[in-house]
């Protein structure tokens, strides 16, 4: 990072619209700040943060490119103006809802989440229901993947490709009714490309294009994905016929 | 076997009882030198940082790093 992205002019240029902060563990006590690592949640280094004037942490990131720096801004101001908007209008469930709907994202936690559920059942527009429909999809996602990381590891060696198969499967249907990434974020890439995977299973051809497309928009920041893609549409190709080019040739 | 396993522990563990206050002192300033040190201006304090934040609107971007070791 420091011999690479903050050497760079873009770094620079981006950097200005910041207030920036740095701090150095040495281990010499006299040293400024020294500990505030640990109050600000890092535990390795380099540890990069967004923080607003108070010293809250809104989020973490890692400044590879100038769309990294300005994804987390656009993050830390969406938390910013919701935190804001809750607190001029305390009574207002529908900036409470929006508030506690961004916090959590961030950090979750049992009792702001009921909390949303009673800022819900208030008055709330229609935009914050359909924010709040992807939210839930958002965790339904989270646990989904939860509980196939547990899935997977509990498979035996020789059974694992058949259990991700049939994750695949379930994970689609799911998709299909509903549980679609609520956001164009990186974060439900690996749902989405085993979602495609079980279109490809299910012989969905239209579905299964549905999903490429999708994660081909990460293609633009994530080259090496091309090659993925590229292999799901062979899939995506193949499907209907009569045998796929890794049967036919376990066949040979 | 106790006697290996703690030469093998000295082995990993003597560099870094070794360093001084004084090396890391020197350590330090060695950081304080880098190149993207120099380029953009860095508040050294939080607080510092946190009243320019206030001062100018500005979100405050926190870089954490170490000079002790590499």
């Amino acid at each position: 990072m420091e011999g690479g992205p903050l050497l760079q002019d873009w770094w620079t240029a981006e950097s200005k619209n910041f207030v920036l902060y740095l701090n150095i563990t040495s281990k010499v006590d006299t040293h400024p700040d020294q500990g505030m690592l640990q109050k600000k949640g890092g535990n390795g280094f380099p540890y990069v943060v967004m923080m607003d004037s108070g010293g809250e942490v809104l989020t973490t990131f890692r400044p590879n490119a100038a769309t990294d720096v300005q994804a987390a801004a656009a993050k830390a101001n969406d938390f910013v103006s919701a935190r804001d908007a809750s607190a001029k209008n305390p009574k207002d469930d529908d900036a409470k809802a929006r508030y506690l709907m961004v916090k959590l994202t961030m950090k979750p936690d049992e009792a702001e989440r009921k909390a949303l559920d009673v800022a819900m059942k208030g008055k709330v527009s229609k935009a914050t229901k359909e924010k709040f429909d992807g939210f839930v999809a958002g965790e339904r996602i989270k646990s989904w993947e939860q509980g196939f990381r547990t899935t997977m590891r509990a498979a035996k060696p020789e059974e694992r490709e058949a259990t991700q198969a049939a994750e695949a499967v379930k994970a689609y249907e799911a998709w299909k009714g509903g549980m679609k990434p609520p956001t164009d974020d990186v974060a439900w890439l690996n749902y989405a490309m085993i979602c495609c995977g079980g279109a490809i299973k299910s012989g969905d051809k239209a579905g299964a294009e549905g999903i490429v497309t999708w994660i081909e928009t990460f293609s633009v920041k994530f080259p090496q994905l091309k090659d993925t893609v590229k292999k799901m549409r062979e899939d995506i190709a193949n499907i209907g016929k009569t045998e796929t080019p890794k049967e036919a040739k376990e066949a040979k | 076997m106790r006697i290996t396993s703690f030469a093998l522990l000295m082995l990993f563990v003597a560099p870094f009882l070794a360093q001084e206050p004084a090396d890391m002192e020197t350590k330090y300033q060695e950081k304080l030198k880098k190149e993207f040190i120099s380029k953009v201006p860095w508040e050294m304090k939080l607080d510092d940082a946190m009243a320019k934040a206030r001062e100018q609107k500005k979100l405050i971007i926190g870089y954490f790093t170490r000079s002790y070791a590499p």
